[in-house]
C-alpha cells in the first residue's frame, strides 16, 4: 500500500521539484584561483592560491545558481617562495601589507548574486569580491560550466572555468602601480561534488 | 612628471628630503622645526598610499597616528609646554595605545594568549622608543640624528621583512630628519628646537617596524637594538666642537644600533632559508 502511495506521489510531483537545486562543495585539489599581472609593461607574472574552499548551488531547470568561494590569501604562490641570499621572496612580499596583507586579512571572499544564462548554458556570474576589507562588484565570464557524472566514479559533479579582471587599486591595493599593473586578470578553475 | 613621482627612490628619498629642507630652512633654530619632518611624512604618504582610508588597514592607521602625533607635537610647541615627566609619560602611553590600535585586526586573527602577548610587547616597545626619543629631543642635533638613524634603519628592516611600503615610509622619515640635521649643520649653530622634534620619527618608525614584524616576515628580536638608537646619541658630548662635526658624530653613533638590527635581520633571513 505504501509503495503504491509513493508511486502515485512521485507521478504527481512536477519535474522542477524532482530537479531541486543541488549544493556542491569544491574539491580542494582540483579547485584553484589563478591570476596574472603585468610587470613593468614587459611580461606577465602568473600566480595562484593553493587553498580555496566554497560551494556552488545549481539548478539547471530553474536556471538559477549561486557560488561562494573563500580563498586563503597566505596560500599565494608565484614560483618564488624562498631565497637563499637573505632577500625576501616575491611570495613573502605578496603576503605582506603591501599586497594581500594576509596577517590582517587572511581570507578574500567572492559571493555571487546572479547566474546569467544564455539558453541552457551559464554565460556569466555576477557577485561581490571582498578583499582587504573592501567589497566591490565583480563579474566573471564563464568559459565552461558542466554538471554530470564523474567519468570514473559515476558520482555527480560540476566543473567550471571562469575568467574576470579587476583593478586592484579599487580594493586599496595600490603598491607598485603602474610598474606592477593595476589590472589583474583572474581565472578560477573548479570541480565540485554534492554535499 | 608622473613617471618621476612613481619612482620609489623619489617617493621615499628625494621628495620627502626636499619638502623637509624647504620647511626646515626658515624654521631652523625655532620650536617648530619638527614640522619639517611632518612635511616629509606627508609627502611620502601622498605619493605612496594616498589619503584614502577605506578600509582602515594597519598601514592606513599608521598614517593617521603619524598625523595625530604631528598635530599633538604642534599643539605642545605652540603652547610652549615644558617636557615634564608626566607629559612625556602621557605621550609614551598614547604611543603604546596607538601600537595596539594599529595592530588590532592582526591581533584579532590570533589566539587570545598570543594576541595579548603581541599586543603588550608592541605597546611596551613603542612606549620605550617614544620616551627615549623625547628625552633627547631638547638637543636638536641629537633628535635629528635619532630620526635619521631610526628612519634609514626602519627602511632596511622593513625591506628585509618583506614590506616595501613600510621601508619607503621609514626611509622618508630618515630623509626628512636628515634635512633638519643638514640645516643645523650648515647654519653652524646648535638649534634649540622644540622637545617634540623626535616624536613623529619615533612613533612612525616604531609602528612601521611593528607592521613589518606582524604583517611581514621580520623577526621580533630584530627590533630590540632599535631601542638603543636615541640613547646612543648621548655618547657624543656637546663639547666645544663645531655643530657640523657634532652632527656627523651623532648621526654615525645613532646608526650603530640600527645597523646592528639590520645585520641581525639579514643574518636571520639568510639563515632561515
Amino acid at each position: 500500500m505504501s509503495r503504491l502511495l509513493s508511486f502515485l506521489l512521485a507521478l504527481a510531483c512536477p519535474l522542477s521539484v524532482l530537479a531541486a537545486p543541488l549544493t556542491y562543495t569544491f574539491d580542494p585539489v582540483h579547485s584553484f584561483p589563478n591570476f596574472s599581472i603585468n610587470h613593468l609593461g614587459m611580461s606577465n607574472i602568473h600566480g595562484r592560491f593553493d587553498r580555496m574552499t566554497g560551494t556552488v548551488v545549481f539548478d539547471p531547470v530553474a536556471k538559477t545558481g549561486s557560488l561562494e568561494a573563500k580563498v586563503a590569501t597566505a596560500s599565494v604562490t608565484t614560483g618564488d617562495a624562498k631565497r637563499s641570499d637573505g632577500v625576501r621572496s616575491r611570495d613573502e612580499h605578496l603576503r605582506a601589507a603591501d599586497f594581500f596583507n594576509s596577517a590582517e586579512f587572511p581570507e578574500m571572499v567572492y559571493k555571487s548574486t546572479k547566474f546569467n544564462f544564455n539558453g541552457e548554458n551559464v554565460e556569466s556570474i555576477e557577485g561581490n569580491l571582498t578583499l582587504l576589507g573592501v567589497t566591490k562588484p565583480l563579474k566573471f565570464q564563464v568559459v565552461s560550466f558542466k554538471c554530470g557524472p564523474n567519468p570514473f566514479s559515476k558520482k555527480p559533479m560540476c566543473g567550471a572555468d571562469v575568467e574576470g579582471s579587476i583593478k586592484r587599486s579599487d580594493w586599496g591595493m595600490k603598491f607598485g602601480v603602474p610598474g606592477i599593473s593595476d589590472e589583474v586578470k583572474l581565472a578560477i578553475d573548479l570541480e565540485a561534488y554534492p554535499q | 612628471m608622473d613617471q618621476l613621482l612613481a619612482n620609489p627612490a623619489v617617493q621615499a628619498g628625494v621628495a620627502p628630503f626636499l619638502a623637509s629642507l624647504l620647511v626646515a630652512t626658515p624654521l631652523r633654530g625655532g620650536r617648530l622645526l619638527g614640522l619639517a619632518i611632518t612635511a616629509g611624512f606627508l609627502v611620502v604618504i601622498a605619493l605612496t598610499m594616498g589619503f584614502s582610508f577605506e578600509s582602515l588597514t594597519s598601514t592606513r592607521k599608521l598614517a593617521l597616528v603619524g598625523f595625530a602625533a604631528a598635530i599633538g607635537a604642534l599643539g605642545i610647541e605652540l603652547r610652549a609646554l615644558a617636557p615634564v615627566r608626566a607629559l612625556r609619560g602621557g605621550l609614551a602611553a598614547a604611543a603604546a595605545g596607538s601600537a595596539v590600535w594599529v595592530a588590532l585586526r592582526i591581533l584579532q586573527q590570533r589566539e587570545a594568549g598570543t594576541a595579548l602577548l603581541w599586543g603588550a610587547a608592541a605597546a611596551i616597545y613603542l612606549a620605550l622608543l617614544t620616551e627615549s626619543a623625547l628625552q633627547v629631543g631638547e638637543d636638536g642635533v641629537r633628535a635629528s640624528a635619532t630620526g635619521l638613524a631610526l628612519g634609514l634603519g626602519t627602511g632596511g628592516l622593513a625591506l628585509l621583512g618583506a614590506s616595501a611600503l613600510m621601508a619607503q615610509v621609514g626611509i622618508a622619515i630618515g630623509a626628512a630628519a636628515g634635512a633638519t640635521l643638514l640645516v643645523q649643520m650648515l647654519s653652524g649653530t646648535r638649534a634649540r628646537p622644540g622637545w617634540t622634534l623626535g616624536l613623529v620619527p619615533a612613533i612612525v618608525c616604531g609602528l612601521a617596524c611593528l607592521i613589518a614584524v606582524f604583517a611581514g616576515a621580520l623577526p621580533w628580536y630584530c627590533l630590540l637594538p632599535t631601542l638603543a638608537t636615541p640613547w646612543a646619541t648621548r655618547l657624543v658630548p656637546p663639547g666645544e666642537r663645531p655643530a657640523w662635526l657634532t652632527s656627523i658624530f651623532s648621526a654615525v653613533v645613532a646608526l650603530i644600533p640600527m645597523l646592528l638590527a639590520v645585520g641581525l635581520a639579514w643574518f636571520t633571513a639568510g639563515a632561515s632559508t
